[in-house]
């Protein structure tokens, strides 16, 4: 990944968004140990006001822009716009950007809502390989395919013994993949924190949670808290 | 009379410092935790029990896992059940990972690039690349073991109102107490670097009430009182200019943090450090968590039991833990179904708040308006360790 610049070894210039939320997404772009310095030198956090004091030029323009967190205001809504017109390319990242996470139901909005966004990158919070997987793709110029499949498959590809099996309330089988099921790879059930996939079955899903004796009063809550559906439920 | 409102960076969320400047000197200085307020107190209201440590967890990334266990000893309470030993084994091991972690990047990430005069770790990697890079292993290892002990470093999923879910593999655990060992041999001579008082600029005393939790109490102005009186201790005020609740004690500021920690348990004085002495407490405190991490690796562990079963009831529950930025606390009022009815969550920033203001008045008041000051305020916030999402999860009444 080192070396990827867009032009000879320039850095990739990104600039993160926090917005209502709890910086979590920006933490797992900067998680990893001494990988992170290799990160940092093809990786330019031109506006970071979590790492930098650097002063961020008004004029300045990105490779990337990161946006973690809900909006809430319309300093919000003017500052992604303002942001939307200096990069070609523009992310929501984790649960609270793309559907409004864990805020569903607080009178915040998506950002896709807001502003056109180029890709969403899912999770509460989203895995540093897919956020470092987006900066390497844009600093060649495009963006990574996105990811199919449910967190089931990736459990299966790994010979992770099905929760489900056993009686525990697992949202593998409705979760977009991508995290290489690392929940319940530590047998811990999967609480579906990447959202549906394309083609989640909510129906029968209900019926396995049901099965694990999980209360038909607590079946909606569990399996909707992620799922991104700010186009027919406000969030 | 001239009004200067600067931005603070290298803190976790939004928050500035407002200096008052009559004369080119400083007069008043005040802080603002700008964040929006995301209503966790409001959004569990309704909720079922089990729901609520999973969201909590969510007011912060780098707080995660102390807001996820003070909520399920909290809720616990409520609904009076006591989890199995290993249970509170592994999450006493998940805190201590969040503490390294939490500590590991304020010191090395947020404060160390102010002792080269560097805007960011970035810049100071080309200065001093050997302690950059011991310091994101030192976090690295934080990570791991909340990634052993709670399932994932952010958000940890494995605790649960009744215990935890999962033990985890013999393998994670022996790589865990490999790295502890390797680091009980590392960090001594890296602490220094924290604990010398040249790296920093002069500062008074921070006078404040020191503020901590142990053994279900809380430890106060040299008294130790029942949690459930802890509505008399931190008396919660709204100020128009800051989005966090403000706790003060009989209109004095209180403290909370590892300073606090370190005057209270030892009655350490600050060294000559003044509000830095928290820092090299923070340093200090990485030494220990590292000590007691491989002291747990002691113990024996039942894993077959790690949680009980948890009937709803009507009830109230109170809960205070030290995170790493000090005291957080979590009460809820549930009703019969189990639903929350009321909650609350204090946390160590809002507590803080207004010992920020005092010190920086303390260190400040008086001094030239000049390009330096606005970095000098910084530094001293800074040195809190300030985590605003924290601070402005409440809905302000």
């Amino acid at each position: 990944m080192n070396g990827a610049g867009k032009s000879g070894h320039d850095p990739l210039r990104v600039g993160l968004i926090k917005l209502a939320s709890c910086s979590g997404c920006q933490l797992s772009l900067l998680a990893g140990g001494s990988a992170l310095v290799l990160r940092l030198q093809w990786i330019e956090l031109a506006r970071c006001p979590l790492l930098s004091s650097a002063p961020v030029s008004p004029a300045g323009c990105f490779d990337l822009v990161l946006v973690e967190g809900a909006v809430e205001s319309a300093a919000d809504v003017e500052l992604l716009q303002s942001m939307r017109k200096k990069t070609p390319f523009l992310v929501a990242v984790g649960a609270c950007a793309s559907g409004g996470g864990v805020l569903r139901g607080q009178g915040l909005r998506a950002v896709p809502e807001v502003v056109t966004v180029d890709a969403i990158i899912p999770g509460c919070p989203p895995s540093r390989s897919e956020l470092v997987t987006l900066c390497g793709a844009v600093a060649r110029g495009g963006l990574p395919a996105p990811l199919t499949g449910v967190v089931c498959l990736e459990c299966r590809a790994q010979s992770i013994p099905c929760l489900l099996e056993a009686g525990q309330p697992c949202l593998g089988p409705v979760t977009r993949a991508g995290c290489q099921a690392a929940c319940p790879g530590r047998r811990i059930p999967c609480e579906g924190c990447r959202g549906w996939a394309e083609e989640a079955n909510p129906e029968e899903m209900r019926r396995l949670l049901q099965d694990c004796g999980i209360a038909s009063a607590l079946i909606e809550g569990r399996l909707c808290q992620f799922r991104e559906g700010a186009h027919d439920q406000s969030l | 009379m001239t009004n200067r409102y600067e931005l603070l960076t290298r803190v976790e969320g939004a928050g500035e410092v407002q200096l008052q400047i009559d004369a080119g000197r400083l007069v008043a200085v005040r802080v603002a935790m700008l964040d929006i307020p995301r209503g966790f107190d409001r959004l569990v209201r309704g909720r079922h029990f089990s729901e609520v440590p999973r969201l909590v967890s969510r007011v912060c990334a780098i707080c995660s896992a102390a807001h996820r266990v003070a909520a399920a000893r909290a809720l616990e309470q409520a609904l009076g059940v006591s989890v199995p030993p290993a249970a509170s084994a592994l999450r006493e091991l998940l805190l201590l990972g969040a503490l390294i972690e939490s500590h590991a990047l304020h010191l090395f990430l947020l404060v160390y690039p102010d002792m080269h005069r560097c805007d960011s770790v970035a810049e100071l990697l080309a200065i001093a690349p050997e302690q950059v890079k011991a310091g994101l292993e030192l976090r690295q290892l934080g990570c791991l073991i909340q990634e052993v002990a709670g399932g994932r470093a952010i958000h940890p999923p494995n605790v649960e109102v009744g215990g935890v879910v999962a033990w985890p593999d013999q393998n994670e655990l022996e790589e865990v107490f490999k790295q502890l060992c390797h680091w009980q041999g590392r960090w001594p001579a890296l602490q220094g670097l924290f604990t010398d008082g040249n790296a920093y600029p002069s500062s008074h005393p921070v006078e404040a009430l020191d503020l901590m939790v142990a053994n279900g109490q809380l430890w106060h102005d040299g008294a130790k009182w029942p949690l459930a009186d802890y509505a008399g201790i931190l008396q919660g005020v709204d100020v128009d200019y800051s989005h966090a609740r403000q706790y003060r004690h009989n209109g004095s500021p209180l403290l909370a943090g590892a300073l606090a920690r370190a005057r209270l348990m030892a009655g350490e004085a600050d060294n000559g450090l003044g509000v830095f002495a928290q820092c090299a407490a923070q340093a200090r405190e990485i030494g220990e968590a590292i000590d007691s991490s491989i002291a747990w690796f002691a113990g024996n562990y039942d894993a077959r039991q790690l949680s009980v079963p948890v009937a709803p009831r009507a009830g109230f529950g109170v809960a205070a833990l030290e995170a790493p930025r000090g005291t957080l606390l979590h009460a809820y009022h549930l009703a019969a179904d189990g639903t929350v009815v009321d909650a609350e969550i204090i946390t160590p920033t809002a507590i803080n708040q207004l010992a920020m203001e005092s010190h920086l008045s303390s260190d400040l008041m008086g001094e030239k308006a000049d390009d330096g000051l606005s970095a000098w305020a910084a530094q001293i916030v800074r040195a809190f360790d300030p985590c605003i999402s924290c601070a402005v999860h409440q809905i302000r009444s």
